[in-house]
């Protein structure tokens, strides 16, 4: 009884810590597929220096611990009289980071995008703007709709980092449940689960996703 | 009168000479047949046509004595359409929107102006019930088809073929070559690239023959294919006729 009392206040404390989980996730998704998407054209562009830029920035924050770029920002920004906050801190790094692992993603995709369909564009007069939007991202961002989900995924997983710059999500009201009550193993096995739901919810959803995608682009 | 003409056109891919000093002029609604072997230079020589191989290194080409090296590229590609090997059609558009996008994007027309016109060239091909499909859903033959009406579409007034029947299964070749019929006997005017040689006997004005580069004779199919000049061309024609 003693228990189940506790795994219900420590679930609905736990789980207040839900909702921000998802707005992390969800607000730094769309700069970090903004960066991916320039990245992503710039990697896959005629021009070296692009690519090389582009490049560089993969390498960086794919080479750094995220924990690192979220400390530089946080106790970074501020030295130099820039204050934003835990929040804005953490969707910032969030951002970047993933926006390095999306310009992968994107910049593959490109280079897989058939030759053959761009030449048709070209032939027919489209300018490059028109067939990078009309012809060449729509179906590139389409083939790669499961890789942005998994990213995402990935995503939600390191909000869990940010807690160190104060953030009350999951894994943060986790540790002060624990201070509490001092039942660690109880408490982090709620924590891991809200996790499990939130990642495997997103998971499934990426498999449907990927199954239509193929019925669309697959070849006879 | 003459309607195009290319003279002393040369063009390399970096160091290699890929067409040299080809010369050859037709008149409008003439079907010009480019044939040749494998690497002769003539998917190179229509895309140089329409600049998608790049600029020439040198000579010209001209439609209506108009250098086709000063055109802006919306200008030319609206002029000159292109019909490829491997169909090229958008794979996440449906039949409809192929042939309709274009149209809206380049020049400029209503989304239902557009699609009437579009449904309008799927009736003239026999694919009207297809409209609403997607290209991974038709044949090899049946996306021609689509891809020919693409073109068309856009009204040019000189449509290239690059062995629009060779990625074809045999059975669909027939379908696509009586399209090509149609366009020839309402006098569009077009280069195909083709060994289908029925169809070159049966609808070229005139047939080029190619080889490394260089064109080695240049004939009206009769004369083509009765008595070749060139010891080349017999070589050339007893094989594809033959085997
Ligand atoms: N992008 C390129 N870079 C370098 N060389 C090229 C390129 N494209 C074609 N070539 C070369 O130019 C020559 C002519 O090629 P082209 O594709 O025009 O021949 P083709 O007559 O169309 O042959 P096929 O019947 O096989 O289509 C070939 O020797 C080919 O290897
Ligand atoms: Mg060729």
């Amino acid at each position: 009884m003693a228990l189940l009392s506790l795994i219900y206040d420590a679930a609905t404390l736990i789980l207040s810590g839900m909702p921000i989980v998802i707005v992390l996730m969800v607000s730094a998704f769309f700069p970090a597929l903004a960066l991916g998407i320039v990245g992503g054209l710039m990697g896959a562009s005629k021009s070296r220096l692009l690519r090389i830029v582009a490049g560089i920035y993969v390498y960086i924050f794919r080479s750094v611990p995220f924990l690192m770029f979220i400390f530089l920002v946080y106790y970074g920004l501020p030295y130099y009289g820039i204050d934003i906050g835990p929040v804005t801190t953490a969707i910032i790094a969030l951002a970047l980071s993933h926006g390095a692992y999306m310009t992968e993603i994107i910049r593959g995709g490109l280079l897989g995008f058939d030759k053959g369909q761009n030449e048709a564009a070209v032939a027919l007069g489209f300018t490059i703007t028109q067939r990078l939007r009309d012809i060449v991202l729509p179906q590139t961002l389409m083939a790669i709709i499961p890789s942005l989900l998994g990213q995402s995924i990935l995503m939600v997983k390191d909000t869990s980092l940010v807690s160190v710059v104060g953030i009350s999500e999951l894994t943060r009201l986790g540790r002060e449940v624990v201070i509490r009550t001092n039942e660690p193993f109880v408490v982090f096995t709620i924590v891991a689960a809200a996790y499990f739901v939130l990642c495997f919810g997103l998971e499934m959803v990426a498999r449907r996703l990927e199954a239509r995608v193929r019925k669309i682009t697959s070849r006879q | 009168m003459t309607f195009f003409e290319a003279k002393d056109v040369n063009f390399h891919f970096g160091g290699f000479h890929a067409l040299r000093d080809v010369s050859f002029e037709f008149g409008k609604g003439d079907v010009l047949v480019v044939c040749g072997p494998s690497g002769s230079g003539k998917s190179t020589l229509i895309r140089s046509i329409n600049r998608l191989a790049g600029p020439l290194t040198s000579g010209s080409m001209s439609i209506e004595g108009r250098d086709l090296a000063g055109l802006h590229g919306r200008e030319l590609y609206r002029r000159i359409g292109m019909v490829f090997q491997r169909f090229n059609l958008f794979q996440h558009l449906s039949v409809l929107d192929n042939i309709a996008l274009p149209q809206r994007r380049v020049l400029g027309k209503s989304r239902r102006e557009a699609a009437e016109r579009a449904r309008a060239l799927l009736d003239r091909v026999g694919l009207a019930d297809k409209a609403d499909s997607y290209p991974v859903r038709l044949s090899g033959g049946q996306q021609q088809r689509v891809a020919i009406c693409r073109a068309l579409a856009m009204d040019p007034e000189l449509l290239l073929f690059d062995e629009p029947t060779s990625a074809l299964d045999p059975e669909m070749v027939g379908e696509v070559l009586q399209v090509m019929r149609g366009l020839a006997a309402g006098g569009m005017t077009m280069i195909v690239v083709t060994h289908e040689m029925g169809f070159a006997r049966e609808l070229a004005t005139e047939i080029l023959f190619m080889e490394a580069g260089q064109v080695v004779e240049r004939a009206p199919p009769a004369a083509f294919f009765a008595n070749p000049r060139e010891a080349r061309t017999r070589v050339f024609l007893d094989q594809i006729l033959h085997h």
